[in-house]
């Protein structure tokens, strides 16, 4: 039972931090760069990709003993088309606004590299509870990204965080892909330093803790020895 | 290989595999595409929605008709489709030229006087319809408000944009959308230009039947 | 509009007012991973150049001849996407027996292109035909050969940013940076100057 909680646990921390398909692995980065002008688009996207994400992941984990090693591609491929498809098919009908806002890059979701690497790489080879872990793991990791860095984008760009007006000041340029490109890579290089510290910080940590485990096992030998000479 | 040896081969059930997941693909598409179907009356009654945000006004109070007695043609922008709203209103849907690497497609609602055109009211250019236009969405609901405020004698002079104006105006450092304006500000004068010429030739129709 | 002026209004729309890696940002992985070195960049935006070119000229008049007309348009998605993996796995088998010399440059990077979003961005963008309309202007109807001629140079405007980047990344090599800007981070910002440069694109009027 332990085991199993603490399998779910590494795989939701490696989808939202260890493996975030964002900043650590720089996946998908068309609509990236392409929505995180405005906050509101970029967390539509992400929510999109997580819903996507994961019904393909619970679907190719639950067809991977049917579907032969040879053709597995061209099946994860038509599967993710269909999702998609799906996915277009809803939101032009109940969410029109978004669905106006996403453009092109809603049809590019098929292609985004994200959704077909976890198939290929997590959910052929696991089972149905755990893809599904996965899929809404990497998915959040996605969305959070793509949403911190909308807020930033906005509120340089225009002023504003989802449309409510913050203060006055516009620079024009991080509302266009130059801006994107910079908030991007200096997100990338914020997230990589912080993950240094921490890892850094731990690792010390446990190094301290095993020095003075060896220090107090030390210790009590030197005891022992010493009331084994007083006996 | 004989026949035999091909049905029981890999490849035959690779090939059965891959058919069957686009059929079943190909038949839930189909499925939802009946289910999810958005006719054109919606998607118009859509943007007469945006247009009247605080009006009622609905897809059955709105008739389009395309004047074939006005010309659609203008300088800097092109008429698609105007509709008559019940409440007096023109809805003009034109695209202006000009964009940032496209024309752009803007609903513009129209008032008039009944002979002549006495102000602008809602402007709303979609994003959907504009795939070639990359920086509309950088335009806030002020910059779109400022027509209604700047319209004076049939032209609107908007950030120091006129008919087919090159001028950039404060809008290039406040925005960076500069040409996308430029395009929507063609548009919507255009559709002041056509709508005068509209009112025109029915009153003259009107006297001549007279 | 004449034949002569819609194509150089096609030429300059594909090439530098709607490029797209700097305008629409289409293709960014390949961008980033396969702009180290010149020659690779080079090799990689051909290879992507013909694949557009191909998929157009299947993809294109399967659209507009056979999905429209049967009512099938909904399922552009499925069919394009499995049309781009077929040509590319064609081509690149074609390549290995045709010229292995030709294979060895441009075979690493066939199989990369299916997964890539400028691909199938192209074809999907040509389908709509209004849209198109808008990007060239008034009085431009599409056809068969001004999807083929935007295919192509939408793909060279892709090899031209690649080739542009790849040179600036071969001198970053030679800068010192700091440790958590290495590598991605300091490529996005050195992409974004050549965005910018591209934005005044913008200004051409035709």
């Amino acid at each position: 039972m332990n085991t199993t909680a603490a399998k779910y646990k590494k795989i939701t921390l490696d989808g939202l931090i260890f493996n975030n398909p964002t900043f650590m692995l720089v996946l998908g980065t068309c609509p990236t760069l392409g929505l995180i002008s405005s906050a509101f688009n970029a967390m539509g996207m992400g929510l999109t990709v997580v819903v996507i994400l994961t019904l393909s992941n619970i679907i190719i984990s639950a067809l991977r003993k049917l579907i032969p090693n040879d053709v597995r591609i061209p099946a994860y491929i038509i599967i993710i088309a269909t999702l998609v498809t799906f996915a277009r098919f809803f939101l032009d009908k109940y969410v029109p606004s978004l669905y106006e806002a996403l453009g092109g890059f809603l049809a590019l979701i098929v292609v985004n590299c994200i959704i077909l690497g976890r198939a290929e790489a997590f959910a052929s080879k696991h089972t149905v509870a755990e893809s599904a872990v996965d899929g809404l793991a990497t998915g959040f990791g996605f969305a959070f990204a793509l949403t911190i860095m909308g807020c930033i984008c906005e509120f340089l760009g225009k002023g504003s965080i989802f449309g409510a007006q913050i203060w006055s000041f516009k620079m024009s340029m991080f509302a266009t892909p130059a801006g994107s490109f910079i908030v991007y890579g200096l997100c990338i290089a914020a997230f990589t330093a912080i993950m240094d510290a921490v890892t850094r910080h731990s690792k010390e940590k446990k190094s301290r803790e095993k020095r003075m485990h060896m220090l107090t096992d030390e210790l009590e030998n030197r005891e022992e020895t010493v009331g084994g000479d007083a006996v | 290989m004989t026949a035999k040896e091909f049905f029981h081969g890999k490849a035959f059930k690779c090939i059965i595999v891959i058919l069957i997941i686009v059929l079943i693909c190909g038949i839930f598409l189909t499925f939802c595409n009946s289910l999810f179907a958005v006719s054109d009356a919606e998607r118009t009654d859509r943007a007469i929605a945006k247009l009247y945000t605080d009006e009622d006004v609905h897809a059955d109070d709105i008739t389009d008709q395309i004047p074939d007695s006005v010309s659609l043609e203008y300088d800097y922008s092109t008429i698609t489709t105007l509709y008559s709203v019940d409440n007096g209103d023109y809805v003009v849907k034109a695209s202006g030229k000009g964009g940032y690497g496209g024309s752009v497609v803007t609903w513009i609602v129209v008032k008039d006087d009944g002979a002549k055109v006495t102000g602008i009211g809602t402007v709303l250019a979609q994003s959907s319809e504009n795939s070639g236009e990359s920086f509309l969405s950088n335009l806030s609901d002020a910059n779109f408000e400022q027509f209604s405020v700047d319209y004076e004698d049939g032209i609107v002079y908007s950030y120091g944009y006129a008919n087919g104006s090159t001028n950039h105006g404060d809008m290039y450092i406040s925005t960076g959308a500069s040409k996308s304006y430029r395009g929507v500000c063609n548009a919507v004068n255009g559709a002041i230009e056509f709508v005068n010429n509209y009112l025109a030739a029915t009153a003259t129709s009107e006297e001549v039947a007279a | 509009m004449s034949a002569g002026l819609a194509a150089i209004a096609v030429i300059l729309a594909a090439v530098l007012t709607n490029n797209f890696i700097t305008v629409k940002t289409y293709g960014i992985c390949p961008f980033l991973g396969v702009s180290k070195h010149v020659s690779s960049a080079g090799g990689m935006g051909i290879a992507v150049t013909i694949v557009m070119f191909l998929a157009t000229a299947v993809t294109w008049p399967l659209y507009e001849y056979v999905m429209v007309p049967l009512g099938i348009d909904f399922l552009e998605i499925i069919f394009f996407i499995f049309i781009i993996a077929v040509l590319v796995q064609m081509l690149e088998k074609i390549l290995q027996k045709v010229s292995p010399s030709l294979y060895n440059a441009m075979g690493i990077y066939l199989p990369l292109i299916t997964t890539n979003c400028a691909v199938l961005g192209v074809t999907e963008l040509l389908i709509n035909t209004s849209s198109m309309e808008s990007i060239i202007g008034e009085g431009f109807t599409m056809n068969y050969g001004w999807a083929l001629l935007y295919a192509v140079c939408a793909g060279i405007g892709f090899t031209l940013v690649m080739i542009l980047m790849s040179g600036m990344r071969e001198k970053l090599n030679y800068t010192k940076n700091a440790k958590a800007l290495k590598g991605f981070p300091i490529s996005m910002v050195t992409a974004s100057f050549i965005c910018m440069a591209f934005t005044i694109f913008g200004s051409i009027v035709i």
